[in-house]
């Protein structure tokens, strides 16, 4: 009696918990759904939404998710009649590519040496990765403007891409990767007398996979939507990512700055899409480990 | 995640990139398709040489008159304002119907009126005849009164002088002197009553003649009257012979089948005649003839009026002709807020021609900045637009930014501009194959620049 009264308890509480969560889901996604809508919906239709909020400030806004007057204007404005949205749209694909790459470059061997090999200094070095990753960007901004402006890269891409190709947090991801990797294994290759690029590329590369596409897909996400660092690196608008783009649209231009979100999504959702597994499993391992 | 899905995933990541790569081509294209394209030149000194060219009317000083025929119907108009005609040149038909009903039906009023008046001039001189009738009557039976009553009274007087003689003795009875003197006395008083009667007779004789001869004069003027016409009144006579030339007129007219024909020899001005109109009484068509001159006359505006004075010299055209004339400025009236420019032509020049052409060129000084008109356009103040580098997320483009200026002088086709940030070296949009705005990138047509 006791057990089925707990049991009964038990399965209202999860009850509640999945409704809890499915609001709270609910919530967050609203945004996201808002987004789709809104870029079909046409000038006339947003402003009369948006304005409880926007021109009197005393209202709510009502919103939709399917248009009344749905139009393809604002797609047609950002793909066509829009071509300083692909200058920056290819900006941002450029930057990031060259982010990722860099950090596949740099920040790979950094998390395998961290990984496979014990030196001196090796935890106090991973310490200083950790603050490093720790610091947030405005604490490093001013450091970061000094040393290029010294090498004159100050409104380069290199501005950008240069300090995120040595950043350390996905050194720390693909290190926590690589260090699911059994040390036997490392041994007994090292005794059957395979070199370290050997067994860098032959073991450590296919059973860390994971962690470096988490540590990519992570990264991907974070660049894609780069802010902080064009704004405050990058003077000529030539030059800036997409991420820079919204906000040049004003409040008048709602409806194509939500087909420019849309636009802006896809490449991003992709990612997520291709890297979703690796992701789960990175973060799960680094949650374990952790 | 399976391998195949992960494939798919792969290929529309690469298809969604290929197909923002393909739109980045196209939006370029769209975005360079609608940039306006320009031309531009640098602003360089030079003067402006204006040129005034305004339309006027030739127009005789002294300009002779064809007046209608009143009441006639117009069949065709056969001269135009700035005709050449000459002594005979038909000007207009009449309507030789509408001309013929119209003398019928004067020649019927005036063979009315003329049987009237012989009537009338009958009455007169009867009444003539009849008033000397009488007063030769009057005049005969008076006399023949008179003639009675003188012997009547001469009568008397033999009597009384027979009765004097036989004037009683002075012894003779009372009675008898009495009876004596009664009858003197009465043939006293009836030579007197007699005397009266004579003078009353004679002076009635004298009435009635007078009466008969005023008789007689009113007659014989009734008569002359209705002889003359004069019994019919001013008003009446005048009708009667405004019909008599009426009649004279369209009969001539008619018997040249209703062509009325110029008098004289000279150049239509105008014409206010038209097919199907009934005439008035006023002009119908004004001329000039050839003794009198021709004056062009033009209206300029206050604007115009700074490039042409009194004196000045000026060229005349007249279309539809290949004359040209080198004139003066004789007289530049304001009037009603405009100029009118008067111009006495020299001898021969604008015969024949209603219409004139006048140009004068006058040449300013030389201003630092001269652009072409074309270059400048209005925003509250004049403006040109200037072409700078901007610096945006498509790169650096050229724009154009809009200028304001002031504008020193202008013709037709040029502008001489003046403002502190003017340079030399600016590059002033002169041409654009769509409408501009201040900020907006162009394009440049190939291998454009230079000066004026």
């Amino acid at each position: 009696m006791r057990e089925r009264y707990r049991m009964r308890k038990k399965k209202r509480g999860a009850w509640t918990a999945t409704a809890v969560c499915l609001l709270a889901a609910a919530l967050i996604c609203a945004p996201l759904l808002m987004i789709p809508g809104g870029s079909l919906m046409d000038h006339a239709e947003i402003k009369q939404i948006l304005s409880p909020i926007l021109e009197e400030g005393k209202g709510f806004a009502v919103w939709h998710l399917l248009p009344f007057y749905p139009t393809l204007d604002h797609f047609y404005r950002l793909l066509i009649e829009s071509p300083a949205f692909y200058t920056l749209f290819w900006n941002t694909v450029g930057m990031t590519a060259a982010i990722l790459g860099g950090q596949l470059v740099v920040g790979l061997p950094s998390a395998w040496a961290f990984a496979a090999f014990r030196f001196r200094g090796r935890d106090i070095l991973f310490g200083l990765y950790v603050v490093l990753m720790l610091l947030p960007f405005q604490v490093m901004l001013l450091p970061q403007y000094i040393v290029l402006q010294k090498l004159h890269l100050y409104n380069h891409f290199a501005a950008v891409i240069l300090p995120a190709i040595f950043s350390t947090f996905p050194v720390f991801i693909m290190y926590r990767g690589f260090t699911q990797i059994d040390g036997e294994i490392l041994e007994a290759a090292r005794l059957d007398g395979a070199g370290e690029l050997q067994i860098f590329l032959r073991i450590g590369l296919p059973l860390g996979k994971m962690g470096i596409q988490a540590a990519m897909v992570l990264s991907f996400l974070e660049y894609w939507n780069l802010v902080e660092q064009p704004m405050a690196f990058l003077e000529e608008q030539a030059k800036w990512p997409l991420s820079l783009y919204l906000p040049q649209i004003t409040i008048s231009q709602a409806g194509f700055a939500f087909a420019v979100a849309v636009v802006v999504l896809i490449p991003a959702l992709f990612v997520f899409a291709l890297g979703q597994d690796a992701l789960e499993e990175g973060i799960a391992y680094i949650g374990v480990k952790a | 995640m399976e391998i195949a899905s992960k494939k798919k995933l792969w290929k529309g990541f690469a298809a969604f990139m290929a197909l923002m790569l393909i739109m980045t081509f196209v939006s370029r294209m769209v975005y360079v398709n609608r940039m306006p394209q320009i031309r531009w030149m640098n602003p360089s000194a030079a003067s402006i040489q204006k040129k005034l060219q305004v339309d006027g009317t030739v127009e005789a000083v002294n300009s002779q008159a064809v007046t209608g025929l009143e009441g006639l119907l117009v069949k065709k108009v056969c001269v135009t304002a700035g005709d050449r005609m000459e002594a005979g040149t038909v000007l207009y038909e009449a309507d030789m119907d509408d001309l013929l009903t119209q003398l019928a039906e004067l020649e019927a009023q005036e063979q009315a009126w003329q049987a009237q008046e012989q009537t009338r001039r009958r009455d007169a001189a009867t009444n003539t005849v009849r008033a000397q009738e009488d007063y030769d009557m009057s005049v005969t039976e008076l006399d023949r009164k008179i003639a009675e009553e003188t012997k009547k009274l001469e009568e008397l007087m033999e009597d009384l002088d027979t009765h004097i003689f036989r004037i009683p003795e002075e012894d003779a009875s009372d009675e008898i002197w009495i009876a004596w003197a009664d009858e003197r006395l009465r043939l006293d008083r009836e030579i007197a009553e007699k005397k009266r009667v004579i003078e009353d007779v004679q002076l009635e004789k004298e009435k009635a003649v007078r009466q008969a001869d005023r008789n007689i004069e009113d007659a014989r003027r009734a008569q002359s009257a209705a002889e003359s016409g004069l019994a019919l009144g001013v008003s009446g006579a005048g009708e009667a012979r405004e019909r008599q030339e009426r009649i004279a007129l369209l009969t001539a007219l008619s018997q040249n089948e209703g062509r009325v024909t110029a008098e004289d020899e000279g150049t239509v001005l105008e014409v206010m005649l038209q097919s199907g109109m009934r005439m008035g009484s006023e002009a119908v068509i004004r001329y000039a003839d050839d003794e009198s001159g021709l004056l062009f006359s033009t209206v300029i505006t206050p604007d115009q009026k700074s490039m042409l004075h009194t004196g000045d010299h000026v060229r005349l055209r007249f279309p539809g002709s290949s004359e040209e004339a080198a004139e003066t400025v004789d007289s530049i009236v304001q009037e009603n807020g405009a100029y009118t420019v008067k111009i006495y032509l020299d001898a021969g020049v604008g015969r024949g021609c209603t219409e004139g052409i006048m140009e004068v060129t006058s040449t300013s000084e030389i201003y630092d900045y001269v652009v072409p008109l074309k270059a400048l356009h209005d925003e509250g103040g004049k403006c040109v637009y200037v072409l700078e580098e901007k610096k945006g997320i498509l790169g650096t483009e050229i724009s154009v930014r809009s200028l304001t200026v002031r504008l020193l002088d202008q013709n037709e086709d040029f502008a001489a501009i003046a403002d502190e940030l003017l340079s030399g070296d600016m590059k002033i949009v002169t041409e654009s194959d769509k409408e501009l705005e201040n900020g907006i990138a162009v394009k440049e047509w190939a291998s454009e620049s230079g000066g004026l």
